[in-house]
């Protein structure tokens, strides 16, 4: 397998490269599991691929890959702020006015809650209040994040029915 | 104020309106989720911008939500019971999936001519996000757009899988039989003379017994491409027995779904093989071909709206399959092209 000469030249230069992924982002931890892809990526190469320079080779790549990270890590935050803004998160004032009417939903709302198993309140709490992703409340609560997902459904669901129109 | 929903109590009867507000709701909650991905955020702007319906109902839902922020005061029990139970089954079983189902039954009139394909944008994406369910079974190994992955057969023999393909397998100790459900595939094959690897698409076949050779399915042909050792490929002609070709090392052959399999040809191998280093080789292709091939890479549709189809220089060059956006755009730039993208699905060149 010819591939393997890039394998060996990745191991001459892995200290290298986790140094220079290292630098580009600022955290040890992700250079390593970079690194570590990066390996999985030369592994997976076809063997036909011609590589004249392999060391030029490597940090090219390990450049490319800590540049797709930042930008998912920038394209992220950015789908966070769209979907925050679709929820209106920042413009939802309560007038006054709401809040009087509401409060009698609001008792509707808190009694129609306690009808529902506790590990629903409990995952509805966790991804209404405390700010967890649901992938978060999943790895916690020992579910799916399908099933997460569903639980905050069903709260949703439910409340619903007592709601004002 | 909430609104009251109309829609819930149409004289007629009809209950379109139910299925957008659990569309509505799933949306709220996975907006909420924290974990959004870039699949789901443009797949909601497409049902969110599809009709007045889906952004009045959302609306609603997405009040509900916030005033569910006032909830918080309130202590529970809850917390004190840290134990899962099953999930009870609930009328919408495949969350994010559900409203796939009558894609094209959204209420409304067609507003403009880009409905067509928004619709069309909207299915194709609901496809890829569905990875059951909606096509039946789900096979045995697949790769979403814009994803390639290599998986080690139960021989031991390897499969490539290029963007949006799909293969099911079939096993036994007579055979060892691929199916190609959709897309491209290289099969790097481990001899076993009692056993052949056998490629199947579209009815006909590609057999080899010790081999690297490429399936593609395109535009309702296969196209199998030979890279190492030989492949016989067989298809029926209409009915009549099938007729073989063999096909050797840098060669080339086509079949269509029900025809024999065309005259061998000389493979360009750097290009059809590209894919498995990463890259997208074009090499003097029309424009619109072109964008065809870089197309196959991107979630959405590409239309080229162009003045004049004549006027435009073949396109030759090799392009990174991580940046194919980026492709897009050289692409119209050189051939004096604007690119407008609607909601990252639809990409536009005119």
């Amino acid at each position: 397998m010819s591939d393997s000469r890039l394998v060996q030249a990745f191991r001459d230069y892995e200290a290298e490269l986790i140094q220079f992924l290292s630098a580009r982002l600022r955290s040890s931890t992700l250079a390593q599991d970079l690194t570590q892809e990066l390996y999985l990526k030369i592994r997976a190469l076809d063997d036909g691929a011609v590589v004249r320079n392999s060391r030029a080779y490597l940090f090219r790549m390990a450049s490319n890959l800590a540049l797709d990270h930042l930008r998912g890590e920038r394209r992220r935050a950015e789908i966070l702020a769209e979907a925050r803004s679709f929820l209106g998160e920042e413009t939802d004032m309560i007038t006054p006015e709401q809040a009087l009417i509401a409060r009698e939903e609001l008792a509707r709302l808190r009694l129609a809650l306690a009808d529902l198993p506790p590990i629903s309140r409990r995952i509805f709490r966790m991804s209404r209040f405390d700010g967890l992703t649901q992938r978060e409340i999943a790895e916690r609560v020992g579910l799916s994040p399908t099933a997460v997902f569903k639980h905050i459904r069903k709260v949703m669901d439910h409340l619903a029915t007592v709601r004002d129109p | 104020m909430q609104n009251a929903d109309p829609e819930n109590h149409r004289p007629d009867g009809t209950t379109d309106d139910d299925e957008v507000v659990i569309a509505a709701r799933d949306w709220v909650v996975r907006l909420a989720s924290k974990d959004l991905t870039e699949r789901e955020l443009q797949a909601f702007k497409v049902w969110h911008g599809a009709s007045e319906a889906h952004r009045r109902v959302f609306e609603t839902e997405r009040r509900f939500w916030q005033r569910l922020g006032r909830l918080v005061a309130e202590p529970d029990t809850a917390e004190t019971v840290p134990e899962a139970e099953p999930p009870s089954p609930t009328r919408h079983i495949r969350p994010m999936r559900g409203h796939g189902r009558r894609p094209g039954a959204a209420p409304g009139r067609r507003r403009k001519i880009l409905a067509g394909s928004l619709v069309a944008a909207c299915l194709a994406l609901l496809v890829m996000v569905g990875d059951d369910g909606l096509l039946g079974p789900a096979p045995d190994h697949a790769t979403d757009v814009g994803v390639q992955r290599s998986v080690r057969l139960p021989d031991g023999s390897m499969v490539h899988l290029n963007t949006d393909s799909a293969i099911d397998l079939t096993y036994n100790d007579r055979e060892r039989a691929v199916t190609l459900l959709r897309g491209e595939a290289q099969f790097d094959v481990l001899p076993d003379s009692a056993r052949p690897f056998r490629v199947a698409a579209e009815g006909g076949m590609a057999e080899a017994v010790g081999t690297r050779f490429i399936v593609r399915l395109e535009d309702g042909s296969v196209r199998v491409t030979v890279s190492e050792g030989k492949v016989l490929v067989s298809s029926p002609a209409d009915g009549d027995p099938p007729r073989s070709q063999l096909v050797e090392a840098g060669q080339a052959n086509r079949y269509a779904p029900g025809g024999p399999p065309g005259p061998v040809e000389v493979a360009d191998l750097a290009s059809v093989t590209a894919w498995r280093r990463g890259k997208i080789r074009i090499d003097g292709l029309t424009l619109e071909r072109a964008l065809t091939e870089l197309d196959r890479y991107l979630p959405g549709t590409i239309l080229l709206i162009a003045a004049s189809e004549d006027g435009f220089d073949a396109v030759s060059g090799a392009f990174d399959i991580d940046h194919v956006p980026a492709a897009v755009d050289g692409l119209a730039a050189t051939h004096g092209l604007s690119v407008t993208r609607i909601a990252g699905l639809i990409t536009i060149l005119r």
